[in-house]
């Protein structure tokens, strides 16, 4: 049974991105053909992954942190350790890049990239394809466009661009629950989903 | 916080505590009084529901945001509404 980060996002989050596309399908339809019309809808899609992205590794470092400091002797310590695990936390703020995502799974006490990365052999691309996605989505935030991300006289983001990197987040957010899951046996001894 | 990193499930199944009511907690040993700033939801161990609560310690040190259980929270005061011309009451 995946966490409770991990059903959200296959659920709720997935729904509120689902919604999109089918705001593309409506305004853009399904046939051949250039569309005009749907740039901003994609690129809202891809500034819309990326949030539900960080919303979703944001649940499930806070799911990590109640487990793990649940077997403190007391109350009064549980508590102190859980503020020190939320301090300064880069996921509460910044986007949900390889490096604050790295910094804050890191105080876990597990290397937590090359876990990732070993736990699936698309993971290596997957993180290249979510380092895309935030370089998009603070192009489109920070209307700040690098020349490569123009066709013609403006920026262009394809459907099926953001797909792509909607599937690398699913696989990455299937592999963050299982290594979690993982670590924290380790640590504490029992399973925490 | 931008409200799609939030947990739609959360928004879906309101908790007892809403964003902006008082409560206090225990910092330590010691009560201190906070303000719910989020509703993370049912993220807690066995699906406890959780809040994010803002506290000051003191006058001199930064905000502390933490997360507690909803059961280890005191309700102070509900938030303040507004009224039709925008005031708080």
């Amino acid at each position: 049974m995946p966490s409770l980060a991990l059903q959200d996002w296959s659920a709720g989050r997935a729904a509120a991105l689902d919604e999109i596309e089918h705001a593309h399908r409506t305004v853009g339809g399904r046939g051949p053909g250039r569309r005009f019309l749907t740039q901003q809808i994609n690129q809202a899609y891809a500034v819309l992954l990326s949030s539900q992205f960080q919303g979703f590794c944001r649940d499930l470092h806070d799911v990590c942190i109640m487990w793990l400091v649940a077997s403190a002797v007391s109350p009064a310590l549980s508590a102190i350790n859980r503020s020190n695990m939320l301090f300064g936390r880069k996921l509460d703020t910044g986007n949900p890049n390889e490096g604050n995502i790295g910094s804050d799974f890191n105080r876990f006490g597990l290397l937590f990239w090359p876990a990732v990365e070993a736990d699936h052999p698309r993971n290596p691309q997957r993180r290249l394809a979510l380092e895309n996605l935030n370089r998009w989505r603070n192009a489109i935030a920070h209307s700040a466009f690098a020349p490569a991300m123009y066709r013609g006289d403006r920026p262009s983001l394809q459907l099926s661009e953001v797909q792509d990197w909607r599937r690398s987040c699913d696989g990455l957010a299937r592999s963050f629950d299982t290594v979690r899951r993982a670590h924290l046996l380790t640590v504490t001894g029992a399973a925490p989903w | 916080m931008d409200p799609w990193v939030k947990s739609p499930s959360a928004a879906a199944n309101p908790g007892p505590f809403a964003e902006g009511v008082r409560v206090l907690v225990l910092w330590g040993t010691t009560p201190v009084e906070g303000i719910v700033i989020e509703d993370r939801g049912n993220l807690g161990v066995g699906g406890k529901r959780l809040y994010r609560v803002r506290i000051q310690v003191d006058d001199v040190s930064d905000p502390i945001e933490s997360n507690w259980p909803a059961e280890e929270l005191t309700l102070v005061a509900k938030a303040p509404t507004r009224s039709r011309n925008g005031r708080k009451v």
